[in-house]
């Protein structure tokens, strides 16, 4: 459920960026208050809690496996507020190290899994459990249905926001700029997804974990009272406010059009030509003011269509044969390290591969961080703006050779870099632009992308608009996980963390980043450990009932010992002067090569924006 | 410490100190002791006896629930600590290294972590950082300031939980099982420091299993008994000799070869 770059358009990542800066406030606020200095360590291994949660694999009838979210779970531990950020900070990790999420997206995921799943599932938990006594199977049964809730209700959001892209970001040829399907597509496959497997997954695992916390340790249960005061209704107003709002912008634009996205014809537009754009160019300025508006000029004399069909050809097959080496290159790549085959059922033998992958990992982007190469030599912050520009371009830009350009900037700063382009092409396209490729191709149709035919495979017609959004949207994705990466590989993490002081992140949440960082480590250690030993004494065949409940008690087991670090790390924090206000030490220090980066950078950006505009590539 | 006949001053004064966690798992059941300044104290005890507690007490981590406990004559309570002024002073003077070294080092970094003491305390950036090379060097542990102390080696680990109590200067050093763990010749080195430690006047408290160590690094022995409570106290020789007390605490299947009656027992 993680949204990656590209999925989402500049105006709903705004949104939710906005939405989430008040709850981050509110909810921090909150903790603060209730906990005080605690909570710095408190949020740092809530936070380290909820990443490695995902790491724990629970055999699924059917011989499969599959893993939580855990986000509902981290409510009923430690209150829907702490779940906000706890689960932020993971969410933030996630994206900004390890390229899980997109960072542009970073708010729309925060607000379906940070906020959406820990409330709804915090208050249904409550709603069920009532006054039930400990241990008591209503309070576990609550939790399961908690669980089940919530992910559901994130999944729907997330279903939604992407349901919405085609809506909110379209050329006037109806070509879909984010996400290609419209509510009727996306709503339906998110919310199934979730409805059939994960929702299962997530009620086993939150039902079983309460369930072993109330009988061993039923203090370290949440069970105070969620603070809910005046701002706290008002957030939530805002909230559903908000989720409206994308209603609010195109309904206009459905009632004039007179029908869904995806149903326009081409009369219908051009009908519209006189005030649609003047009205529609008000609203883009509004988040595209680096990029004027031009998709509107010039095309009512011209028809659909004023692209040449050999450019599109020669886009597609250029990305075709990319697709095609990184492919036969990943094969190659990925062959002397075979691992052996391991049935898909094997869970501990999966948990223990995710831990050790990440550890693996981990190290290795240490290596690389230190090679001595072009952005390895760059100071992280200023390095760190300059690829969020790039991304904000990537985020823009609705041409295909833009974002080539930009594409192979990559390749050539990967290559600068020291980075192996064979392993950065791996490490880039293994999964999330595979899938989204996946995603793609249906869009190249007419039954999702009406327009001009192309070409037909069959009965389907492959259109012009097709295949410009299909394009557009896996050329974006490809292309800001490859600057997402660039930057995670080249910058050591804790400094990447750092760096984000720059942004105007509070110290507090920088020092909890960098605690988070540091025992995500321990606890991965121990997940190894645990799944080691549970294969010594037990093997990994075992009826996936067993196995359930094998998980859930070392999820609940990692919860007691999680909690009893947390109070001797602040202690640890107390005896060497800790009073709640952190200080950090500062050594960044820019050197002229810097701002030469800054500098060239800042004019390729401009460089193409304005190319872009003129040439309407 | 002025003249070389005065007393020293009472440093840490604790009468009939109770305390238990979560008010059901008792840890400590009426210690009472006196700690002098420059003194070097062992405390040594079975498992579960309380050292650590006690160690945590007079860092004025969690406070006595009854009994007393004073700090140069003024009485340690949570009501004490929030002065900003007397924490601040009081944590400057006082630093404790703990058992577990991944409690010790929450940074993500060795150096964030080494720096971490100073500046909560209000040091100067530059300061800090003059002091972080210099220690650095005299531990030897530059090339690890940039590492995460989840890379490191167990050993590598103490020897940084050691840099970031003395990056502070502290005049109290208060050691939790410092030399568990560490290979001979670095508990050896470890062992010299502490020497060196004491003869710059620094008071040193240290909760250790090892007999071995005692003798290097103290002049007082309190024993802690099962029962949560002092088993006995002298100097180091004192104890050693006293097998049946060693026994009676868990102490003396460790290394039996470290006192007399060694082949007795073994008979
Ligand atoms: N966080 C805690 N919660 C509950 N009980 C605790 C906690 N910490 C310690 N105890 C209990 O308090 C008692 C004293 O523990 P303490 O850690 O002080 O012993 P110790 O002498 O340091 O032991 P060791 O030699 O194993 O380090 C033990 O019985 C222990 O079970
Ligand atoms: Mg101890």
């Amino acid at each position: 459920m993680h949204i990656p770059d590209g999925y989402l358009g500049p105006a709903t990542s705004g949104v939710f960026y906005a939405v989430m800066l008040p709850v981050w406030i509110a909810a921090s606020r909150i903790v603060k208050k209730t906990m005080q200095a605690r909570q710095v360590p408190l949020m740092a291994i809530g936070a380290a809690f909820s990443f490695v949660i995902m790491m724990f694999n629970l055999p699924i009838p059917g011989g499969s496996t599959g893993h939580a979210v855990g986000a509902v779970l981290v409510a009923v531990l430690l209150g829907p507020w702490a779940a906000v950020i706890a689960i932020s900070v993971a969410l933030a990790v996630q994206a900004l190290l390890f390229g899980d999420g997109g960072i542009t997206a970073l708010g729309a995921n925060c607000f379906n899994m940070a906020v959406v799943m820990p409330f709804v599932g915090y208050y249904v938990y409550k709603l069920i459990s009532g006054g039930a006594p400990n241990d008591s199977n209503r309070r576990v049964i609550a939790a399961g249905v908690a669980g089940y809730i919530g992910i559901n209700a994130a999944a729907f959001l997330a279903g939604v926001e992407f349901g919405l892209q085609p809506y909110l970001h379209h050329t006037a040829e109806g070509q879909a700029l984010y996400c290609p399907y419209g509510l009727k597509v996306a709503v339906p496959l998110m919310a199934g997804e979730h409805l059939l497997i994960f929702g299962w997954v997530e009620a086993v695992v939150t039902a079983l974990v309460v369930k072993y916390l109330e009988k061993q340790a039923p203090e370290l249960l949440f069970r105070e009272k969620v603070p809910m005061k005046i701002p706290t209704k008002l957030w939530v107003l805002l909230g559903i406010l908000v989720l409206l709002s994308p209603l609010g912008l195109i309904l206009p634009k459905l009632v004039k059009a007179g029908g869904a996205w995806g149903e326009w014809g081409a009369d219908e537009l051009k009908g519209l030509a006189g005030y649609i754009p003047a009205g529609l160019k008000k609203l883009d300025g509004l988040w595209q003011a680096p990029i004027p508006d031009y998709t509107f000029q010039g095309w009512e004399g011209k028809g659909l269509s004023h692209l040449s069909l050999a450019y599109i050809f020669s886009g597609i097959l250029g990305m075709a044969l990319v697709v095609l080496a990184v492919w036969l290159l990943g094969k190659y790549l990925s062959r002397p390290e075979r691992r052996p085959l391991m049935p898909k059922r094997d869970f501990v033998g999966r948990s223990i591969r995710g831990a050790l992958d990440f550890i693996k990992e981990s190290i290795f982007a240490d290596e690389i961080a230190s090679r001595p190469g072009v952005l390895q030599s760059l100071d992280p912050r200023i390095k760190a703006v300059t690829v969020l520009f790039f991304i904000l371009l990537v985020m823009f830009t609705r041409s295909l050779a833009v974002l080539g350009l930009i594409y192979i900037f990559c390749l050539i700063l990967a290559l600068f870099s020291r980075i192996g382009i064979g392993f950065f092409l791996k490490r880039t396209w293994i999964f999330i632009p595979f899938f989204s490729l996946l995603i793609a191709i249906p869009a190249l149709f007419s039954f999702i992308s009406p327009g001009r035919p192309v070409a037909s495979v069959g009965p389907l017609m492959i259109t012009h608009t097709g295949i410009k959004a299909a394009g557009v949207f896996f050329g974006r994705v490809v292309t800001s996980v490859s600057l997402a990466v660039l930057l995670s590989m080249t910058t050591r993490h804790f400094e990447l963390l750092k760096a984000l002081r720059f942004f105007g992140i509070p110290q507090m949440f920088v020092m909890v980043l960098g605690i988070t960082y540091r025992y995500i480590y321990l606890f991965v250690e121990i997940v190894e450990n645990t799944f080691r030993a549970i294969r010594s004494r037990v093997g990994s065949g075992m009826h996936y009932r067993k196995g359930q409940k094998v998980v859930a008690w070392n999820i609940a087991h990692l919860w007691i010992r999680s909690y009893a670090l947390n109070e001797q790390v602040y202690q640890a924090m107390v005896s060497r002067g800790f009073r709640g206000e952190p200080r950090t030490l500062d050594h960044f220090q820019t050197r002229r090569r810097d701002w030469l980066w800054l500098f060239g950078a800042a004019m390729i950006i401009l460089l193409l924006a304005y190319a872009e505009y003129r040439t309407k590539l | 410490m002025t003249g070389q006949k005065e007393p020293a001053p009472v440093l840490f004064e604790c009468r009939d100190v109770h305390y238990s966690y979560q008010g059901r798992f008792p840890a400590l059941n009426g210690v009472g002791l006196t700690i002098t300044a420059g003194e070097r104290v062992a405390l040594v005890g079975a498992n579960g006896s309380g050292k650590s507690t006690f160690l945590h007490l007079l860092d004025a981590l969690i406070f006595p629930q009854r009994g007393t406990l004073a700090y140069i004559g003024k009485e340690l309570t949570e009501k004490s600590f929030l002065d900003a002024e007397f924490s601040l002073r009081f944590r400057r003077k006082i630093g404790l290294i703990f058992q577990n070294p991944d409690v010790q080092l929450f940074c993500p970094t060795v150096r964030e972590d080494i720096a971490f003491g100073p500046l909560q305390l209000g040091m100067e950036e530059k300061t800090v950082k003059a002091r972080l090379e210099l220690l650095a060097e005299t531990l030897q542990i530059g090339p690890l300031l940039d590492r995460s102390p989840h890379q490191l080696s167990l050993g590598e680990k103490r020897k940084v939980a050691f840099a970031t109590i003395l990056v502070i200067e502290p005049d109290v050093l208060l050691l939790d099982e410092p030399t568990a763990g560490l290979d001979p010749k670095t508990s050896t080195k470890l062992i010299g420091m502490l020497a060196e430690a004491s003869h710059s006047g620094k008071t040193i408290v240290t909760a250790t299993h090892d007999l071995h160590i005692i003798e290097d690094i103290a002049d007082k022995v309190y024993v802690f008994g099962q029962d949560k409570k002092l088993a006995g106290a002298g100097t180091p020789a004192e104890i050693l000799g006293d097998t049946a007390l060693l026994q009676a605490n868990n102490l003396i299947h460790i290394h039996p070869h470290h006192t007399r009656d060694h082949k007795v027992m073994k008979a």
